[in-house]
């Protein structure tokens, strides 16, 4: 195009001096261009009429489709919350707050001694609006000591930090916006980009002939420049495409004059700085300054001062060319170029210039403003989640805002510990190297809400999302509903009630199934809280048996499982193909006590003007009763402190009290731990994706796993509330009958009020009697007319006994005998 | 481009002339207004992944186990909810109450803040006495809000108390006896909680037709 302008200016200059010699010339010459000029207007004229309509009506319909916005939980402090100061470093850090020494402005922090200060960020919630505020907040071994109004010494109760935008949903086209309204456009910005791109913007009527003349000046200078005005640009970024011939130019001029003449101009300088296109992530175009801003600082554009204000305006020119992650020198260059001609201008000071100029670029490690591949797993299960509640079109225009229960620390943990684990796994147990995979999920106990989430062992891999979506065997995780069955029949099973750990051969469909304990031993009488915490097989396929294994299924789906579960004993062992996110289910239903709340994955959905459109409430339903649950929990604690699980108390304090199960399948090809504190459910699978064994334990892999991800996150300990229908009796260790002082090895155990053994060991001088109520398997109950326990008749009598029932086991045959 | 220099002087008149023209018309709009969804939900309740989760049967209250709550006051088109089940509990709070068929619950007295939230800690009283002010305004969607808000904080009997005292409210009477359950699970030694528990969970019993289990319930209110 240079040549052309060359060669024309030619032209012009050859024209000049024949107008000199033959001046007569010019009349005609002026009359000849005065008809082709009123012909050129009577055809500009036309081609104005004919384009008008395509201007208007698409600039008048325009309504740039806002995706669906995706938020974290928002990150609560105060007195007593268990953030330690890494923790809100990590979390400013990743709001985009910027470290400095003395915070002065919105969205900055400071390190003072052992505590921080910190501006924050106001910001709306449906509920209520969080103001911006100065923080001051101290720290004490666990967590939040302190939290104060740094100006005015104000103890705070609560405060929430902004969420964090977590990703955007557009389903049918990749560009993404952050629309800025013409009031939230900073005068910084506008100034600086009027500077650059269009000085005469206000005086001109969408194309600029001053400017234009300048720029073919200053291009035959050697100094390229563009002459396009801000009209000219956006035109150009609406509705043409990218070809650059003199039709097309002529065509956009036109546009420009009209769109000048139709619209104000604020209008015209709102949509360019929502249109203009800044940069590329993966796929996904970045247009407009809004969400350049996200995307190259973290920080909202009315957060931006002179350098990256510059900076931003700069990569106009060429936002590949100057894009300040990859060519950070061209960027440092071009924002410079700016802040000189902001300097020439007169609108910076030479002394602002200089401090803008030596500034660093400011852009952040990652990319901010919702990059969707960064949670590729978690913004899975949102998307699943909306599928199902929202039509694809609603999601695509609606600019609806969507908050979620994800939190970016725990998964921060949970993706830091999965690789590494796992490559050390692999060069420990001399496996093949890359080939174990790994899924984690991460709950909330008392309301089911999904914190984190890993599909893959490489978190950011956005393709097949095990944790949703890999249904694999899930080996000794179901036995804590086969016990949970065993213990909501009081007058059948305690925690110390004797189970028969011995071999036995069933038939399976035809075929014969002949199930053995992992060590391949026999353990003879063993106690039931025993029998799961060494997670012995025979003992526990004995009594699913016994218990009958509709029983258990009814209670698996109780628990949340929600599929059909076929009737074979091998059942009892795990044949049951579940994904992690269902196990979490199950488990979180067991940490509640027995209250299964649906795991949720969003809390409320506004739509782009902040109103509340939708809420998922938390919602719990009754899987068993407070009592065996409490008892199960007990038990699954010793699977901790003395069964398949002991390494974590190698790793963590002992009175964390956690509680959980390890799972190993066949040939150990999937290796699983599920396991809670009291603030978190964590479920971890280890195997291979082309199911061949993985040559790992439930215990020697997954476990491993989840230690790494629960032991940064200091869960807190595991507090059991005994509920009212529990009581404490010591029994002998030996027999699981009374002791009394005369019995050495005693240990105190929770029962359900009325059914803890009566008969006294024979340590404390017990009689047969005694013996005969062990082996009827404890005590009677009462029972209602199916001969299950009566639990309301639990939480109706509180601490009166029930009376005894007599049983028919075989401690009632040999006391006839005796009698 | 110097064509575009010839013309653009006559192209100013023509733009003024053209611009004096077309004016009048309305103002650019750069955003539409939105249009407010309205989602309904039908009786259907669909495990929480798309079959993933747990599926809930729909029993006879349970539309709110897996499904949202509603903020707008529900369009025409909306089939009226409970007419024929009084156990059938709408979900959004700005459902006509006056609806006479349905089961009225009393309001339960609540037990007063200062008895029962003695062990809490000061930012979840902060919560709570939000939530009374919100309740007390009418504003339960909030007020519920704020307790689960409370709740993510402090697994505490008296906010599921409240929260199970404001679903009675909102007649869906399953979820409050569940969450009156919960909160008596872990109220151990508070008498005066667990006779407002089971008072919610006599007066949800009844409104779902189950008067035995009502009057189980009531019967424990006087112990």
């Amino acid at each position: 195009m240079a040549k052309k302008v060359r060669k024309r200016t030619v032209t012009k200059r050859k024209k000049r001096r024949s107008k000199k010699k033959r001046g007569s010339f010019f009349g005609a010459l002026f009359k000849l261009a005065f008809s082709l000029g009123l012909v050129g207007v009577l055809l500009l004229a036309g081609y104005m009429a004919y384009l008008y309509p395509t201007v208007t009506d698409q600039f008048e319909g325009q309504r740039w489709r806002v995706p669906a916005r995706v938020y974290s939980r928002s990150l609560e402090l105060y007195v007593g919350a268990p953030v330690t100061r890494q923790q809100l470093t990590a979390e400013l850090t990743r709001l985009g707050y910027r470290k400095v020494d003395n915070p002065r402005r919105t969205g900055e922090w400071a390190i003072n001694g052992g505590r921080l200060l910190v501006r924050s960020r106001g910001f709306y919630f449906w509920d209520g609006d969080e103001p911006e505020q100065y923080l001051d907040v101290h720290f004490g071994s666990s967590g939040i000591s302190r939290l104060k109004e740094k100006t005015s010494g104000k103890d705070l109760a609560i405060v929430r930090l902004e969420p964090m935008e977590i990703g955007s949903i557009y389903p049918s086209h990749s560009e993404d916006r952050v629309i800025l309204s013409s009031g939230e456009i900073p005068k910084l910005l506008s100034g600086t980009l009027l500077a650059v791109e269009d000085k005469r913007f206000y005086q001109h009527h969408g194309v600029d002939p001053i400017g234009l003349t300048r720029a073919v000046v200053q291009t035959l200078m050697g100094n390229r420049q563009g002459g396009s005005t801000i009209t000219q640009q956006l035109i150009k970024n609406m509705y043409l495409t990218p070809r650059r011939d003199m039709k097309r130019k002529l065509k956009e001029a036109v546009m420009a004059l009209i769109l000048d003449a139709k619209f104000e101009k604020e209008d015209i300088l709102t949509a360019y700085v929502n249109e203009i296109y800044l940069g590329q992530d993966g796929n996904r175009g970045i247009h407009g300054f809004g969400l350049a801003s996200y995307f190259y600082f973290g920080a909202p554009v009315s957060e931006l001062d002179l350098p990256r204000t510059a900076l931003l305006v700069g990569m106009l020119k060429g936002p590949s060319q100057y894009n300040p992650r990859r060519n950070p020198k061209a960027a440092t260059k071009r924002r410079n170029v700016v802040l000189s001609v902001l300097l020439d201008a007169g609108l910076i000071s030479e002394s602002q210039y200089r401090s803008a100029a030596a500034a660093p670029l400011g852009v952040t490690a990652a990319k901010g403003g919702g990059d969707s591949g960064r949670y590729p797993a978690f913004m899975d299960l949102v998307r699943r989640q909306l599928r199902r509640d929202y039509q694809p079109e609603d999601l695509n225009s609606d600019g609806l805002r969507i908050f979620t229960t994800f939190d970016p620390w725990v998964q921060q943990q949970v993706e830091s510990a999965t690789d590494k684990r796992l490559q050390g796994l692999e060069k420990q147990k001399k496996l093949p190297k890359g080939k174990l995979q790994s899924a984690a999920v991460v709950v909330t106990p008392q309301d089911g809400e999904v914190l984190a989430l890993s599909g893959d062992r490489q978190p950011a891999y956005a393709g097949f999302n095990r944790a949703l979506d890999a249904t694999r065997p899930i080996g000794s995780l179901v036995k804590p509903a086969v016990y949970l069955t065993a213990l909501e029949k009081p007058q059948l099973f305690s925690l110390v009630t004797r189970l028969s750990d011995t071999r036995l051969t069933l038939e399976q469909n035809g075929k014969i199934w002949e199930p053995d304990n992992y060590d391949k031993e026999e353990h003879g009488a063993v106690a039931l809280e025993t029998a799961l915490a060494k997670s012995y097989n025979l003992a526990t396929v004995h009594l699913g048996l016994e218990l009958g294994l509709n029983r258990v299924i009814d209670k698996l789906h109780a628990l949340g499982v929600s599929q059909k579960l076929n009737a074979f004993p091998s059942l009892l062992l795990g044949a049951v193909e579940l994904t992690p996110l269902e196990v979490a289910q199950m488990y979180q239903s067991i940490a509640s006590g027995g209250f299964r709340s649906p795991l949720r994955a969003i809390r409320d959905v506004l739509d782009q003007h902040g109103n509340p459109v939708q809420r998922y409430p938390l919602t719990v339903n009754r899987a068993s009763q407070p009592g065996p649950v409490y008892l199960l929990t007990t038990a699954m604690q010793k699977v901790v402190s003395e069964g398949t699980s002991r390494y974590l108390n190698t790793i963590m304090p002992a009175h964390l009290n956690l509680a959980g199960k390890t799972g190993t399948t066949d040939n150990l090809r999937d290796s699983w731990f599920a396991g809670f504190s009291s603030d978190y459910v964590t479920v971890v699978w280890v195997g291979r994706d082309d199911n061949t064994p993985a040559g790992l334990t439930g215990a020697s892999g997954a476990l491993r796993v989840w230690g790494d991800i629960m032991k940064p996150l200091n869960p807190r300990p595991l507090e059991l509330h005994p509920p009212e229908t529990i009581e404490m009796v010591t029994v002998d260790k030996e027999t699981g009958l009374l002791a009394n002082h005369d019995c050495y090895e005693v240990e105190t155990r929770p029962f359900l009020r009325g059914y803890a053994p009566m008969g006294l060991a024979p340590c404390a001088g017990g009689s047969i009697d005694g013996l005969f109520d062990f082996l009827n398997g404890g005590n009677g109950g009462v029972l209602d007319k199916d001969g299950h326990p009566d639990f309301e008749s639990w939480d109706n009598t509180g601490s009166e006994r029930q009376p005894r029932k007599s049983g028919d086991g075989l401690g009632d045959f040999l006391r006839s005998i005796f009698d | 481009m110097n064509k575009m220099m010839r013309n653009s002087s006559h192209s100013l008149l023509v733009a003024l002339m053209l611009g004096a023209f077309l004016s009048g018309c309305s103002s650019y709009k750069p955003r539409s207004e939105p249009n407010a969804p309205v989602y309904e939900r039908g009786s259907r309740v669909s495990s929480a992944w798309g079959g993933l989760a747990p599926g809930e049967t729909a029993g006879v209250d349970s539309p709110e186990l897996a499904t949202a709550d509603q903020y707008y006051e529900p369009d025409v088109s909306r089939p009226v909810p409970a007419a024929t089940s009084p156990t059938q509990a709408p979900a959004a709070e700005t459902i006509a109450y006056a609806d006479t068929t349905t089961y009225q619950p009393s309001r339960v007295t609540p037990v007063p803040a200062a008895t029962s939230s003695t062990s809490m800690s000061a930012a979840t009283k902060s919560l709570l006495f939000k939530a009374d002010r919100e309740q007390s305004t009418g504003n339960l969607t909030g007020a519920a809000s704020t307790l689960e808000r409370a709740l993510r904080i402090e697994n505490h009997p008296l906010l599921w108390n409240r929260l199970a005292n404001i679903r009675l409210q909102q007649k869906r009477y399953s979820l409050a006896s569940d969450l009156a359950s919960k909160s008596n699970a872990l109220a151990s030694g508070d008498y005066a909680l667990k006779r407002n528990n089971y008072e919610v969970i006599a007066q949800a019993k009844a409104a779902m037709g189950d008067s035995a289990g009502a009057a189980s319930a009531r019967a424990k209110i006087g112990n």
